[in-house]
This record gives C-alpha cells, sequence and structure tokens, in this order.
C-alpha cells in the first residue's frame, strides 16, 4: 500500500460517516411499552415480558418478565441493545429521571426519564 | 506471474456502492444506516487492511515455503484457476465454520458480526486480528496440493469482493436458480442474524452449495425477519473494544476457570461454553426456542417449510 492509497483510503472512510451524517440517516427509539416489550422478547430466547417503563425520550426502557426477571433497553445508534439485569438491581432516582445500573463498565449506566408516576412504576417493578 | 490485488482495484466500487445504498436508505428507510455504525465498520475495516499488511509477508512466505512441497504442479491456465477458486471457497466454508464454532477462532471472527446494522459498511468490518487466530492455515493445503501463491491469493480476493455485495437488505432475493447455488444477501442476512432459528446457518462465501451439502443451510423467511449483531450485542463504537472484547473475555476465562480442563475448554469450545453451565451457546438458545415452539430438539427447521409447501 503507498502513501495515496493510505491517505484516500482514510479520506473514503471519513467522507463516507460524513455522507450519512448529511443524510441524516439513523435514528430510533422505543415508542410504547408494548414495543419495548417486543423487543426484550426477541432479545432473550424465553423471556416473557410482563410489563415495561419507557423512558418519555424513547432512549431506554426497563422490561420485567413473567419470572420477575428484568430487561435493561437502551438505543444504540440506531438500534437497542439490551441486557438482563442481574440481582439486587439498583435504580436511584436522580433529577427528572431514574438511573439504573447494570454493573457493567462498557454498557454503563442508564438514566431513564420518566414522569412521577413511571418512577413509582418502576420502583415497583425492581 | 504477476497477478494485481483485485481487492485495491475494487475499492472504489465499494466506495460508490455504499454511496448508492446511503441514498436508498434514505428514501426508503433511515435506520438501515447509523453514521457512528458505518464510522465504526470503515475505522475496523481500515485497521484490517493495516493488519492484513503486517502479517501477510509472513502468509505469503510460509505459503511460498509450503509450496515446495507441492503434490502436482497446477499451470497457469483457465480451468486451474477455476478449481482453485471452487476449492478456496471450500476452504473458506471450513474456515467460516469453525470461527463460529470455536472461541479461539471466533475471537478474530466476531468483530465482522459485532454491528447491529446489515449493510455494506458492515462487509467491511473486518477482522484485525485473524494471523493471530490463525485464519490462514485452513487455506494451506491449496498450496500443497501445487496451486501457486499467487493463483490462490487472487481467487481469495475474488471472493472477497464477491461477498462485499451481499451485506445488504437492498436487494430482496435474487432468481431462484442464483439463489439455490449462490450465496446472496438473503443466506448472508441469515447468517448475521441473532434469531435462535438463524444462528450458526449459511457459513459459505461464494456457494451456497457448502451449505446445502454440510447440513447447514437455512432459508431466509419472510415471517422472521432478521436482527442482526451478536448475542449479546456489543453497545459501543469502540473500535478497540469491537476488535478485543472476545480475546479480553478468554484472557478472562481463562485466568479465572477451575482447573486446566476447563481453562482449555474456555479456547476451543463453542462460544458462549461455560463451565458451569451459566452462558448460552446458539445451541441452548436453539434448543431453548425449540422448546417453546413445541418442536423436537433434531427436527431440522426447514421442515415445517417443506410441510408448508413453500420449498
Amino acid at each position: 500500500m503507498n502513501w495515496l492509497l493510505l491517505a484516500g483510503s482514510i479520506a473514503g472512510v471519513l467522507g463516507l460517516a460524513w455522507v450519512a451524517r448529511m443524510l441524516e440517516l439513523g435514528g430510533v427509539a422505543i415508542g410504547s411499552d408494548a414495543e419495548a416489550r417486543r423487543i426484550a422478547e426477541e432479545s432473550l430466547t424465553g423471556f416473557s415480558a410482563e410489563a415495561a417503563v419507557v423512558s418519555s425520550d424513547g432512549a431506554a426502557a426497563l422490561v420485567r418478565g413473567d419470572d420477575g426477571s428484568l430487561m435493561l433497553l437502551k438505543v444504540h445508534g440506531a438500534n437497542i441493545a439490551s441486557r438482563r439485569l442481574t440481582p439486587p438491581v439498583t435504580a436511584i432516582s436522580i433529577g427528572d429521571g431514574v438511573t439504573v445500573a447494570t454493573g457493567e463498565r462498557m454498557f454503563g449506566d442508564v438514566h431513564l426519564l420518566l414522569s412521577h408516576e413511571d418512577r413509582d412504576r418502576l420502583r415497583a417493578m425492581v | 506471474m504477476n497477478l494485481p490485488n483485485p481487492v485495491d482495484l475494487a475499492v472504489p466500487g465499494f466506495v460508490v456502492l455504499v454511496l448508492v445504498e446511503m441514498i436508498v436508505a434514505r428514501m426508503r428507510d433511515r435506520r438501515r444506516y447509523c453514521p457512528k455504525d458505518s464510522l465504526t465498520s470503515l475505522a475496523l475495516g481500515f485497521g484490517s487492511t493495516m493488519a492484513g499488511l503486517l502479517s501477510g509477508g509472513l502468509i505469503f512466505a510460509l505459503a511460498t515455503w509450503i509450496y515446495q512441497f507441492r503434490l502436482v504442479d497446477m499451470p497457469w491456465v483457465w480451468w486451474a484457476f477455476v478449481l482453485c477458486f471452487i476449492l478456496d471457497d471450500f476452504a473458506y466454508y471450513v474456515f467460516h465454520r469453525s470461527a463460529h464454532r470455536v472461541r479461539w477462532f471466533w475471537a478474530s471472527h466476531v468483530i465482522h458480526h459485532s454491528s447491529q446494522h446489515y449493510n455494506l459498511s458492515t462487509a467491511l468490518r473486518q477482522t484485525w486480528t485473524g494471523f493471530l487466530s490463525l485464519a490462514f492455515v485452513f487455506r494451506l493445503p491449496l498450496f500443497l496440493i501445487g496451486f501457486p501463491p499467487a493463483m490462490v491469493f487472487f481467487c481469495v480476493g475474488i471472493n472477497l469482493i464477491y461477498q462485499f455485495w451481499i451485506h445488504t437488505e437492498t436487494i430482496r432475493r435474487m432468481p431462484s436458480w442464483f439463489e439455490a447455488v449462490m450465496n446472496t444477501p438473503s443466506h448472508h442476512r441469515v447468517h448475521h442474524a441473532v434469531n435462535p432459528r438463524y444462528l450458526d446457518r449459511n457459513y459459505a462465501g461464494v456457494f451456497i452449495v457448502w451449505d446445502r451439502m454440510f447440513g447447514s443451510f437455512e432459508p431466509e423467511r419472510d415471517q422472521d425477519r432478521p436482527r442482526y449483531g451478536i448475542v449479546r450485542q456489543l453497545d459501543s463504537f469502540n473500535i478497540l473494544w469491537a476488535a478485543f472484547h472476545e480475546w479480553i473475555g478468554i484472557a478472562r476465562d481463562f485466568r479465572t476457570a477451575p482447573g486446566w480442563r476447563n481453562k482449555l475448554n474456555y479456547v476451543v469450545r463453542e462460544p458462549g461454553w461455560s463451565h458451569d453451565g451459566s452462558r448460552e451457546t446458539s445451541d441452548t438458545i436453539r434448543a431453548q426456542w425449540r422448546a417453546a415452539q413445541g418442536r423436537p430438539v433434531e427436527e431440522p427447521l426447514t421442515t415445517d417449510l417443506v410441510r408448508s409447501g413453500k420449498t
């Protein structure tokens, strides 16, 4: 590989990413409790969703299974990533919502924007 | 004989096709692309090229060394290229199947599956550690048979170029005769999917006939839309994490596993294997899913397609 090809490759990588941004590609949100439950069930075989609380910006959701286990959903790019939470689950009210800890450094803690009513629902789930 | 590197020549075509697919995504479904995800894929592809430059000389030297023990002299004629291409594609099938069934190989290959998107930029998300996981070993028999290294690497390049265009949701199905013989976007969507039905299926590079011959074929179904990525989604656009996370996982498990047998199993068993059964492999996920569907564990997944007259 010569320097021209190297520089061209780097320019190509950055250029394509820039085009994707200019075209406003991507974008996803969890639209409803039902959608959160469906995504959770698809993410984990055998998980049967019973209830869900969705962040008001659609960026995250907490889903409870019929066995009491919990799944945390989080928007990742234009998709949703999920994690099954290992008890005991830590959920702390901060500002306008609740932050749920996953115990995973790369996944991170997830903040859900919630009304007071939804905060109570979430606490009941945890 | 001096042959060009076909991949170098194809790069401008890759760029143009990615642009076209982005425009189609803009018109049909913007969620098919995510700028951060594409940047990650393209950066990983660039890193893979750099890693290939470092290891390529060693692999070519090894190939040349093995070639001196060749059984026959394959001539530089068209049919030798065709034969080489077919056998190389079979070697790719064996490599690829191993890459999904042996964690040491998977640690390199997982990078290609780590995106939750399926588009042409995903095709460029390639390994940085192929040399470490000994991926080149699977092609060594070709040199021993007697195919010149330059011919083999030319065929490898053509194979790689073919696999680029099948990473798309833009093309739904190809003509049935083509779907029967060749790997297609539909077949390869199945391969990248994490739906239990689709896990560890369709390993083909160019010819899907290998999967049909060796029982690893699964057709795509419209009622079970593929969901892409890995069973435990990465949830990160960090390219270093994408490139090395499974290697880090192997190191952690090796360090903490009780006994040498378990330590070794964390390296050579299938991804998801654990000594205490606390994790899930594709086999256990599929078995759990089949049980939920009320299917016998060993019943072929395609059976109900045959029953319903869809094949």
